[in-house]
């Protein structure tokens, strides 16, 4: 039977590379495919999983296993992202998600429009993957990043709020914003015709 | 306003608002809460409201369905290499 995440851990801990190896195998892909999702460049999300690794290196033996080993590695990895963000000054280039104005008038001029039959599984078209691949890169990494966690990790709230350390309605605000926000991006290409 | 072929227009009122929000931020929320029950009601008889559930989700859904890139080997060569740097560069405790 495989070694558990606590049994390589304590041996990690003790010294043992091999378990730290073993723990790494394990994870290595899971916390490429957040930063993949979340830095949307490959070079930028190989950068990060080295940082991620080298980060629990380090601090292995103060993960007192209080929380799962892999929302750990998400915390790690979601702030080596961010930092790697903030070098870029990627905010700065983004659009704004503010909400909209809400008056009455406002309000009757919303109008939504239906789709057709999204695909099944692995038929995604070369097309409307670069069409998702543009909509999720505009989106600010804030809001990426409560995406990802949410929708496509399919983490809890409260364990996304406790990663990115925001309150639990604030990450329902912002997972509310970039769901909208890709719905808005996909509209024009995805309407019922 | 331009019109969508095939898209039925109905007027937004407050109360979709409120339905929008919510759904929006429980998509999957229990069915059976009191909230639930009522925004199902209110969608029964709400285009709109059914059109915006259901576009979100398939927004949702699309990115499930795209494929997650896999590290490389040379990547994970590399991570390897550089672990094992870090690993030997710390200094050994004393026995």
């Amino acid at each position: 039977m495989p070694a558990t995440d606590e049994e390589l851990i304590a041996r990690a801990v003790r010294g043992d590379e091999r378990a730290f190896t073993q723990l790494v195998r394990r994870y290595e892909q899971l916390v490429f495919g957040v930063a993949m999702k979340v830095c949307r460049d490959r070079e930028k999300a190989e950068e990060a999983v080295q940082d991620t690794f080298i980060n629990v290196f380090r601090k292995l033996k103060q993960f007192r296993g209080g929380s799962k080993f892999s929302t750990w590695l998400y915390t790690i990895v979601v702030n080596s992202c961010r930092m790697n963000f903030r070098k870029r000054k990627i905010d700065a280039e983004m659009v704004s998600l503010d909400e909209p104005p809400t008056t009455d008038d406002a309000e009757q001029r919303i109008v939504i429009p239906a789709w057709g039959e999204t695909p099944e599984s692995g038929a995604l078209s070369r097309e409307l993957r670069a069409r998702l691949d543009a909509a999720i890169e505009q989106l600010p990494p804030d809001y990426r990043v409560v995406f990802v966690l949410r929708d496509l990790e399919e983490l809890s709230a409260e364990e996304t709020a406790k990663i990115l350390k925001l309150s639990i309605p604030a990450v329902k605000s912002r997972l509310r914003r970039a769901r909208v926000f890709l719905r808005d991006r996909l509209s024009g290409y995805l309407e019922a015709g | 306003m331009k019109r969508t072929k095939g898209t039925k227009r109905t007027k937004v009122t407050a109360d979709c608002k409120t339905v929008y929000r919510h759904i929006c931020e429980n998509l999957a929320v229990d069915p059976e809460s009191p909230i639930c029950r009522e925004i199902r009601e209110h969608m029964r008889g709400c285009e709109n409201c059914r059109t915006y559930l259901d576009t979100l989700q398939k927004t949702v859904t699309l990115y499930r369905l795209a494929p997650v890139p896999r590290l490389s080997s040379s990547a994970r060569r590399s991570l390897h290499e550089k672990i094992t740097l870090v690993a030997r560069a710390r200094p050994r405790r004393k026995r």
